[in-house]
């Protein structure tokens, strides 16, 4: 067995690094060290150890009440001043080490200048340092009232920003006009026709097909083999499907591989990747796939709009209305049945139909050739 | 039990060394037998041949008897790395590794340049102070790029100066794949025995042998491209997808390659550059790629056409076979690989077969070279049910096929200049192909004077199964069309395309180069180039 890279830091490492970065801090679980005066005092320690960290500002309290009682004494305030100053200095230097115990676990370092900034913050401000952990600590208690909440946090997004100034916008509507144009440099061509191989076939399809015939070998082979490599990855399914179809024995198998050979050459015509006899030779095996299927289960209604389509195509209009009613029966929703009930009429010359049919959709669909259909059958 | 293989001939010296990359003897189809027809063409010369393949285990037994004539013969794998030099801590020769760069930023600006040649030819210089370079010991030997602190600046800073993809390693690792055949081949023709001139049939990896023996040998060097071996390496890299694009996606801009496929095109430019610079003689088979070769950076006054010829006698007594009328058989010779788009001819035997019933369309060629393809090939006629009407014959000699077929159809993606449409000529059989290389100049004649000659048959556009279909139905259902077809097919390849002709001009030029060859005296790795054309 070959030993892990080291420099991968799999989940676990992850896991680790995100408590040590304190991410999610956990409650204060490490052994809590002694005040200085515990070995002197073990019975107090005990006791405030029992009250818990915020007790440990007790001994401060007392002397800053001290404090305040000399200043309020009936004294002459000459005489107050002195004592005053000494019994808060002492409040002060007592804030130290209970400010540092109620801070956070992993807030706790550095330690000296923490208990410095105790010190020196309850010097100035009476009291602050206290005030200071106990704001601290209603803050930590919110934020994990806040991740009770049943939201998952998720991480920042982190983009790569790597030479990000160097891209450039696609010129879609200049597209077209380039890449057929014999006169733009042969590059400028090559480069815009990359720039499309993502771009579903049924898109591009008839660019591609033009550029078959191009005077330039590199254009043409390249559309080639883009429309190529759609067809043969469709047509590789259709040849594993037939090949799972010989073997499989059970129903359910049978019918899912007759449906799915349908939708494989359907999609074939529907992403314009064949012409002429081969796109009615892939239309009638799609039908013929489609209704095998629907003799093993005639209440999928997703086979029966396949068929919808299919026959459409093939311009059996009597069958494919037959079929828009089965899909219908078998629960596929009325309204992305009537884009194709109007479709159907249409073909008939029912225009009438086109019209009722459209009516039944109350806004404009979605897409943007149906919606403008839609705007004009309804004129609305 | 099978019987050890033949050990391969071997020889102290020759006098035309033949570089040949992925072809003769090893692969059937119509460069391998191009190289077979000149060998034996020159049975008063020796030639011997370096075989430059992929794997040892992608190539079979031999696809063509060796001719008596082919005295030497040896084989390198590209993918089959031996180990690398042992590893050795090393400062580098910052300098030498400079000298690399400067080559590189050459390599850079030929792309740009308005003037291909002189782009190539300032390559060509560069390349004479870094191959001394490359021999063990120096500042650019194998040990120094991979094992020396200076290749590993000067990789870290190509990176960050021009890399746009984001993973170094990928980066790292690609510049060392790529880099590593520049070696292998330096130890192949420093090992190679003794030659009056070397003769490559390709750019790439064999041409830039070619480069490195011009250099090593000082005996002139002759390219003879049937493809363009550099634009049909970027279209394979265009689609490749083993090649890694890390940009995320902010960064992809459609419109731009990614990093690593652009590096790996510009290498095969590279590549194509420094043989064109080393080259004595260009050779294309038709006016359009000698024009691509120059538009690539070859030297004009280097380059000539000249074309493939037959042997017209042999082909010519096969005519006295046919029967009165064309029978309805429509053959495609060729192998059953991609680039004979043998899919688009079985897709057009479902048209025809529509039309013509009693149609057949056969495929004569061998099904060894890319198993997947030709079980795809037969599934879709199978699919389309047509399988009784197409049938995969394998290979066939071509005496016995000709006077059986109405037509020969070549459903070819690229071609160059197809013997198979001229031994069709020759022997009656007009033709149907896709417009590619020179086929429509063998169909319809160049000039006005082979114009009126008369069309030997039908041109369609590439992947266009009923375009094809219908050329073929057209040509075969018009016995006066189809016998004017066979007559101007005859007239042709009698006037420009015989054997005899292409001979002669080999002739020529082989005579010119071991004159030249005979005359210079081989110079070490280290010493300086030899003067050439």
């Amino acid at each position: 067995m070959s030993a892990e890279p080291a420099i991968h830091a799999g989940p676990a490492d992850a896991a680790e690094s995100e408590a040590r970065t304190g991410i999610d801090p956990p409650p204060d679980r490490a052994p809590d060290a002694a005040p200085p005066w515990a070995a002197r005092h073990p019975r107090l320690a005990r006791v405030l150890a029992l009250a818990g960290p915020p007790a440990s500002f007790l001994p401060a309290l007392l002397l800053e009440a001290q404090a305040l009682a000399t200043l309020l004494a009936a004294e002459p305030e000459s005489s107050r001043i002195g004592p005053f100053v000494g019994w808060h200095l002492a409040a002060s230097l007592a804030c130290g080490w209970p400010f540092w115990r109620c801070l956070p676990q992993e807030m706790r370092e550095p330690r000296r200048p923490l208990m410095a900034l105790g010190v020196l913050a309850n010097t100035f401000v009476p009291l602050l340092s206290a005030g200071m952990v106990l704001a601290l600590r209603i803050g930590l208690q919110l934020r994990r009232i806040a991740r009770a909440l049943p939201f998952a946090t998720v991480p920042q997004p982190e983009f790569e920003l790597h030479r990000k100034g160097e891209v450039s916008q696609m010129r879609n509507s200049r597209l077209r006009s380039r890449l057929m144009d014999p006169s733009t440099p042969m590059a400028d061509r090559v480069t815009d026709l990359l720039s499309i191989q993502d771009v579903p076939s049924r898109i591009t399809a008839d660019i591609m097909r033009a550029l078959l015939a191009d005077r330039v070998e590199d254009i043409r082979l390249l559309a080639y083999g883009m429309l190529d490599g759609r067809e043969k990855a469709i047509s590789q399914r259709i040849f594993a499907e037939e090949a799972q179809l010989q073997h499989a024995d059970e129903h359910d198998r049978i019918f899912g591989a007759h449906k799915r050979l349908a939708e494989l050459y359907w999609e074939l015509v529907f992403q314009r990747l064949v012409d002429g006899d081969m796109r009615t030779h892939a239309c009638r095996q799609a039908r013929e796939q489609a209704e095998r299927a629907l003799v093993l289960r005639a209440d999928d209604a997703g086979v029966w709009f396949l068929l919808v389509r299919v026959l459409h195509t093939l311009k059996d209009f009597e069958g494919g209305k037959q079929a828009l009613v089965m899909a219908e029966q078998h629960g596929f929703p009325r309204d992305r049945l009537v884009p194709w009930i109007a479709e159907y009429a249409f073909a008939e010359r029912r225009f009438g139909d086109v019209r009722a049919a459209f009516a039944e959709l109350p806004v404009a669909p979605g897409a943007m050739q149906l919606a403008a259909a839609w705007h004009y059958w309804t004129g609305r | 039990m099978s019987a050890p293989p033949k050990p391969l001939p071997r020889a102290e010296r020759v006098d035309v060394m033949l570089l040949l990359e992925g072809t003769f003897p090893y692969v059937s189809g119509g460069v391998s037998s191009w190289v077979n027809q000149i060998v034996r063409g020159f049975p008063e010369l020796t030639f011997g041949a370096v075989f430059i393949g992929s794997r040892r285990s992608d190539y079979g037994e031999m696809k063509y008897a060796l001719p008596d004539n082919l005295v030497h013969l040896e084989c390198h794998y590209m993918h089959e790395f031996p180990a690398p030099p042992a590893v050795a801590t090393m400062a580098g020769d910052p300098a030498a590794f400079a000298s690399s760069a400067a080559l590189h930023d050459a390599f850079r600006r030929s792309r740009e340049d308005r003037d291909p040649a002189g782009a190539t030819a300032e390559s060509g210089r560069l390349l004479d102070t870094v191959m001394p370079l490359l021999s063990d010991g120096k500042g650019l030997s194998e040990q120094a790029f991979l094992y020396s602190k200076a290749s590993w600046d000067d990789i870290t800073a190509n990176y960050r100066e021009r890399c746009t993809d984001p993973s170094f390693v990928d980066y790292f690792w690609t510049v060392r794949i790529m880099h590593s055949p520049i070696w292998m081949l330096l130890r192949v023709a420093q090992q190679l025995i003794p030659a009056d001139c070397y003769h490559t049939i390709s750019t790439g990896y064999a041409g830039f042998l070619g480069a490195i023996l011009r250099r090593v040998a000082g005996k002139p060097l002759l390219l003879s491209e049937h493809g363009i071996y550099t634009k049909e390496r970027k279209i394979d890299l265009f689609q490749s997808d083993w090649i890694r694009d890390n940009r995320g996606v902010f960064e992809k801009d459609p419109s731009q390659l990614g990093y690593f496929r652009d590096m790996w095109i510009r290498f095969f430019e590279a590549m194509g550059r420094m043989c064109y610079d080393a080259a004595d003689r260009i050779v294309s088979l038709y006016e359009a790629n000698r024009l691509r070769q120059i538009a690539d950076g070859a030297p004009p006054e280097k380059t000539c056409n000249i074309p493939n010829g037959i042997n017209l006698p042999r082909l010519a007594a096969l005519r006295a076979l046919r029967p009165a009328e064309p029978p309805k058989v429509l053959c495609l010779i060729g192998r059953v690989v991609p680039i004979k788009d043998v899919k688009t001819f079985v897709r057009a035997m479902k048209t025809v077969v529509s039309r013509f019933p009693q149609a057949e369309g056969w495929i004569a060629g061998p099904e060894d070279e890319d198993r997947a393809y030709a079980l795809e090939c037969r599934s879709m006629a199978v699919s389309l049910g047509i399988e009784n009407q197409v049938r995969f014959l394998g290979f066939q000699k071509i005496d016995e096929l000709m006077p059986k077929l109405g037509l020969v159809v070549l459903s070819s993606i690229s071609e160059a200049l197809p013997l198979v449409l001229l031994e069709g000529f020759a022997a009656g059989v007009p033709a149907v192909a896709t417009d590619v290389g020179s086929c429509r100049q063998l169909i319809h004649g160049l000039d006005e004077e082979d114009q009126a000659l008369g069309s030997a048959g039908g041109i369609v556009r590439i992947a266009d199964p009923e375009a094809l279909a219908l050329a073929c139905v057209d040509l075969l259902s018009d016995q006066a069309r189809w016998t004017s077809a066979q007559q101007a097919g005859i007239a042709r390849v009698e006037r420009y395309y015989t054997q005899d002709m292409m001979f002669g001009y080999y002739r020529d030029l082989y005579n010119t180069a071991l004159e030249q060859g005979r005359a210079a005296t081989a110079v070490t790795p280290d010493a300086p180039r030899a003067p050439h054309g």
